[in-house]
């Protein structure tokens, strides 16, 4: 099932939270979404969910439009971060309200999946604290055997070993069922080991979308060392966002700079220059940082 | 399927209103099968506004719908569990009346002809302010515009009702008596027609006054309860209303205990302005002519426009009217302080959950 998210725009009176977006997902993927607080990546989510009605363009999942159709919705399935369900319900007709709601609802992967994550079936939801109503969302969404699963932040809440069985679950249901999977999360070394693709919001834009490796050089780090100091030209390079310098060894991070640029560098004489690996995190920071926070704190 | 148990979820959330509506029948006096109705009433704005505020906040909101259920689903599901409610809460109250009272001089008809007309009057209004909530558009024109079409469809489908059981051959009253009971007070010519001393039918002994007084709390409630409804909306939706913005952002700072308590205060004070300002005096008279030996009843009626109508009755029942005069003030204010209390609950659950409503 492949989703296609196409020019999407969604205001909040005058406020446009998210704005021209577009991206593609494939069968069997997982794509991360990650950003800043209130970049607008839960309202992303709400829409691709089809819970919002975006202003401008559409979701569009396997030819159809998602928002007001449950034909579409019933192969969807969404974990909010913050899951209220009907409060007054137990966990057991709280499954069994899914199950009525849901044609593919599977009763005995909803039993396997509570043996691994030990929720008291009579227990009411608003009984649960976050970590276990973030739990039963995860099983009543996996348990519901959609095509496209979306999670909003799904370890909020989660102890470490929740954490673990979360995601091996997860991993599980797509190598068996080539499940899509759509993610938001702050948790980015997790994302960075799951996720196919990413795609960064900022301020409710795209400011970035790749498969992971292409996420990686986003930001590029190198430890550059000169004899006499960096010579002009680099300190002011229009893709520098973060310059770290001891002694003659300069720390410096570029957005976006490509294989031919980090050629001419070579020109400037460098001693010694070497690529260091960044991880996901900093790609992040760099990229949402870049506009003055990584200079403001040139050493 | 899907939109079926939805429809269970919202109407197993009733079962604590018929509790409440219980209570308020056993607590309230006896009125004829009339002002009970108020109860079904109120408790019904109550439990709609209450669920509708629930429905609106953020995580409900998000919950419902990520669920495969169209809006219209949604909003099917919440009617018909609206009027199933109506319907019970209506049975609920008639025979609680009747185990409690008896059926007081009234016929099974009667009784059967009261509590559907009723019926179908709320569940009518309910479903118009539902649709209202449902896709309304903030705005004092169309506050006015919807109290006036309420209004008139309230009154025409009564008239229309009333007049058609009795042109069928219904004896509970009579079609000129109808037109007097309810607009008398605008048609005055019309109660020149009342000199004859043809007396109402005893069989409704307080029909118009009971009948009026739930007209007037059903606009209370309805004035209240949409208000509130334009007051959230206009918040919520679009940022603004069309109400007085400096007593919105004064309200908006309050304590919602504080909110619920003055709401509590107003809505009984509107309600018991609304409620005794149309209500009839009466008064009884008894004589003997001691040629035939026959005992006789004189009841004036004045009403509160001034018009003054006698009726001559060889039987009466003190029974009925000494609870009716006794009970009436404790009465008026039980009933109003019931709608007070729950719009007042109804408006502090709507500042509770102000904060959290957003809107696709």
């Amino acid at each position: 099932m492949m989703v296609d998210i196409n020019g999407l725009s969604k205001r909040y009176g005058t406020f446009e939270a998210i704005h021209d977006i577009n991206i593609k997902i494939e069968k069997g993927m997982i794509h991360g979404i990650i950003g800043e607080n209130g970049s607008g990546k839960t309202t992303l989510i709400k829409c691709i969910a089809g819970i919002y009605r975006p202003e401008c363009g559409e979701v569009i999942i396997d030819g159809e439009n998602v928002y007001e159709n449950p034909k579409v919705k019933e192969r969807l399935g969404y974990v909010a971060d913050n899951n209220k369900f009907f409060p007054t319900y137990r966990l057991g007709k709280m499954m069994e309200f899914y199950r009525d709601v849901y044609k593919n609802f599977d009763v005995e992967k909803f039993k396997y999946l509570n043996h691994i994550f030990k929720l008291d079936m009579n227990k009411r939801v608003r009984e649960l604290s976050k970590g276990q109503k973030m739990r039963l969302a995860f099983m009543l969404n996996t348990a519901s055997c959609p095509d496209v699963l979306i999670l909003d932040e799904p370890t909020s809440g989660l102890d470490v070993m929740a954490k673990k069985d979360l995601f091996d679950a997860l991993i599980s249901e797509v190598e068996e069922r080539d499940l899509t999977v759509i993610i938001s999360s702050h948790n980015l070394a997790e994302i960075e080991r799951i996720c196919d693709n990413i795609s960064i919001i900022k301020n409710g834009t795209m400011a970035g979308q790749s498969d992971m490796e292409g996420i990686m050089k986003m930001a590029r780090k190198f430890n550059f060392v000169f004899d006499n100091g960096a010579p002009d030209g680099f300190m002011s390079h229009a893709k520098l966002v973060s310059v770290k310098n001891v002694g003659n060894i300069y720390t410096v991070v570029f957005n976006g700079i490509t294989d031919e640029e980090v050629e001419e560098f070579k020109g400037m004489q460098p001693v010694y220059m070497e690529e260091i690996s960044v991880n996901l995190e900093e790609v992040f920071v760099y990229t949402n940082g870049g506009d003055g926070y990584g200079r403001k704190n040139t050493v | 399927m899907a939109g079926k148990t939805l429809f269970k979820y919202y109407y197993g959330q009733t079962g604590i209103f018929i509790a409440v509506l219980v209570m308020i029948t056993l607590l309230l006096p006896y009125d004829q099968f009339g002002s009970e109705c108020l109860a079904v009433i109120v408790v019904t704005f109550s439990y709609v506004w209450i669920t509708f505020v629930k429905m609106r906040s953020a995580e409900d909101y998000t919950f419902i719908n990520s669920l495969p259920i169209s809006k219209m689903g949604q909003w099917d599901a919440f009617a018909v569990s609206t009027i199933i409610f109506i319907v019970s809460s209506y049975i609920v109250i008639y025979l609680l009346t009747l185990i409690l009272h008896g059926s007081q001089n009234m016929t099974f008809e009667d009784i059967l002809i009261s509590m559907v007309t009723k019926m179908l009057f709320c569940v009518l209004m309910t479903s118009l302010c539902m649709l209202y909530l449902a896709h309304g558009i903030p705005g004092v024109k169309r506050i006015l515009l919807t109290l006036l079409i309420l209004g008139l469809i309230y009154e025409s489908a009564d008239r229309i009702t009333r007049l058609t059981l009795v042109s069928l051959g219904y004896k509970g009253n009579n079609p000129i008596n109808l037109i007097k009971e309810k607009w008398g007070f605008l048609t005055i010519p019309l109660n020149v027609l009342q000199s004859d001393k043809v007396p109402n039918s005893y069989y409704f002994p307080d029909f118009s006054v009971s009948a009026r007084r739930v007209d007037f709390a059903i606009y209370c409630a309805v004035v209240i309860f949409l208000t509130a409804a334009i007051y959230y909306r206009g918040k919520k939706v679009y940022g603004r209303t069309d109400l007085e913005k400096p007593v919105i952002s004064v309200v908006e700072k309050m304590h919602p205990a504080f909110v619920f308590i003055v709401s509590c205060i107003v809505s009984v004070i509107i309600a018991m302005f609304i409620i005794m300002g149309t209500e009839n005096n009466y008064y009884v008279e008894s004589s003997t002519d001691r040629t035939e030996n026959i005992s006789y009843y004189m009841i004036r009626d004045e009403r509160i426009d001034g018009t003054i109508t006698e009726g001559y009755y060889e039987h009466f029942s003190f029974q009925v009217y000494d609870m009716e005069r006794n009970n009436k003030a404790f009465m008026l204010w039980c009933t109003g302080a019931a709608a007070g209390i729950l719009t007042g609950a109804a408006v502090s659950a709507a500042v509770i959950f102000k904060g959290k409503g957003k809107r696709a």
